[in-house]
């Protein structure tokens, strides 16, 4: 596995240098290889369709307008564009303005860091370390954090969300990002 | 910053690059990291460290099937043509602007499809009556004239309208001794002269209104090379050395 992963990550990053090449079948690629993890992603922070997909196409746009600014020692192409996808939706999610906390779907809090069976499989050495990391936080921490992630919300509706004071809820997140920088490094 | 640090050790820089990557942020704070990002390089280096700690965590998403349009949905907003899968129509309401229509059209090659376009473009618009006529009765005609190897030599826009028919030479014939002159042949009939035309730059000229009923679908446009001034007696003296249809639009 890891070398088919190695692979796949170096193509992506070949691509990525194409784009910023301004090679336009390379950024066609990129959106075949990896359109349909990224729509994922958009549509865990936007649940509504239309507005996914929309943002999906931002994405690329941000994607051949930014390529040149991929740097392979900073993150493997793949964070990258997913990186870029989450700011795309959390962006789109922060301009549609509120989105009740309470239209959460139902222990998303557990449900959303359990990895798919099938996604498993790809998991690369990062994510690895990163969930070790999580393992050792606090439960509420851990979770504080995951719905963050997952869901792009802010301090506010995760406060609201979980019914504890704002202060709290900085408390538990800037606590959890302290401690998994030091378990993850970097 | 503007609360606390108790719960942070590290410095209020990297707090705002973690908790914009981590999304926590409200839409000013947000708005006010993401325009950092762009402008301090250093900034932007613990952001993209946040990054690679946190970002990962988008492994466990499953992927989603995405729709087959939006591919080209997003060549359309980068703004470029999709060549391979024929053009988005640019003007619906107008069939001027219809490259689909003109694809579909069956000339000799692309290149006369896309001469034939690009005159019309050029023709309608600037030379057309007053008012644009109304599109069944007054729509253009247009031929590509080839050479029997499927050359392109001219275009033409006949334009019933107003009357009109406008040549672009495309590869016209070598100037000699010789001109190009051109003719209009309807089923069963004797060629009609329409003139003499240029071998280089574009020419728009009345067509003959006695002769209009025979611009209809179908019928040839064809060039011989004469003797200067036109063939004599109004006979063609060569044989055609190209030739194409009038396609109705």
């Amino acid at each position: 596995m890891a070398d088919a992963q190695t692979e796949a990550r170096d193509e992506l990053a070949s691509l990525l240098r194409h784009a910023a090449a301004r090679d336009r079948a390379a950024l066609r690629e990129i959106y075949r290889r990896t359109s349909a993890k990224l729509l994922g992603v958009c549509l865990r922070i936007l649940p509504q369709r239309e507005e996914a997909e929309d943002v999906l196409q931002e994405v690329y746009i941000t994607v051949w307008d930014k390529a040149h600014a991929f740097d392979p020692r900073l993150a493997s192409p793949m964070t990258w564009l997913a990186a870029i996808a989450r700011n795309r939706a959390i962006d789109r999610l922060r301009a549609l303005k509120r989105r009740p906390a309470d239209a959460l779907p139902e222990g998303f809090d557990i449900a959303d860091e359990t990895p798919d069976a099938q996604a498993g499989l790809e998991q690369s050495q990062e994510y690895a370390k990163l969930r070790g990391c999580l393992e050792i936080l606090e439960p509420r921490t851990r979770g504080a954090i995951s719905s963050a992630f997952f869901g792009g919300h802010t301090y506010a509706a995760l406060a609201e969300k979980d019914g504890v004071p704002l202060g709290t809820m900085k408390t538990w997140i800037r606590r959890g990002l302290s401690a998994l920088k030091e378990c993850v490094g970097r | 910053m503007s609360d606390a640090m108790d719960d942070w050790t590290g410095s209020s820089d990297d707090l705002q690059a973690a908790e914009y990557v981590l999304g926590v942020q409200d839409s000013n704070a947000r708005a006010s990291a993401s325009r950092r990002a762009e402008a301090d390089a250093g900034f932007a280096a613990l952001v993209a460290a946040w990054e690679a700690r946190l970002v990962p965590l988008s492994e466990t998403i499953s992927p989603s099937e995405v729709p087959p349009h939006l591919w080209a949905e997003v060549e359309r907003r980068l703004g470029w043509q999709s060549q391979a899968q024929g053009a988005v129509p640019q003007k619906p309401q107008s069939l001027w602007n219809s490259i689909g229509l003109w694809r579909g059209l069956a000339f000799g090659s692309s290149t006369l499809a896309a001469g034939a376009l690009a005159l019309a473009l050029l023709v309608m618009p600037a030379g057309g009556p007053a008012t644009p006529p109304p599109p069944p009765p007054g729509m253009p005609m247009v031929a590509a004239i080839a050479t029997d190897v499927g050359d392109p030599m001219y275009m033409a826009v006949i334009d019933q309208g107003s009357a009109t028919i406008t040549v672009m030479p495309m590869k016209a014939p070598v100037a000699g001794a010789q001109v190009p002159e051109l003719w209009i042949i309807g089923e069963g009939e004797a060629p009609i002269s329409l003139g003499v035309v240029p071998d280089k730059g574009m020419q728009r000229a009345p067509f003959p209104p006695a002769h209009m009923e025979r611009a209809h679908h179908g019928a040839l446009l064809a060039i011989t090379m004469e003797p200067p001034g036109g063939a004599p007696g109004g006979k063609a003296t060569g044989p055609a050395v190209a030739k194409g249809a009038i396609q109705s639009l």
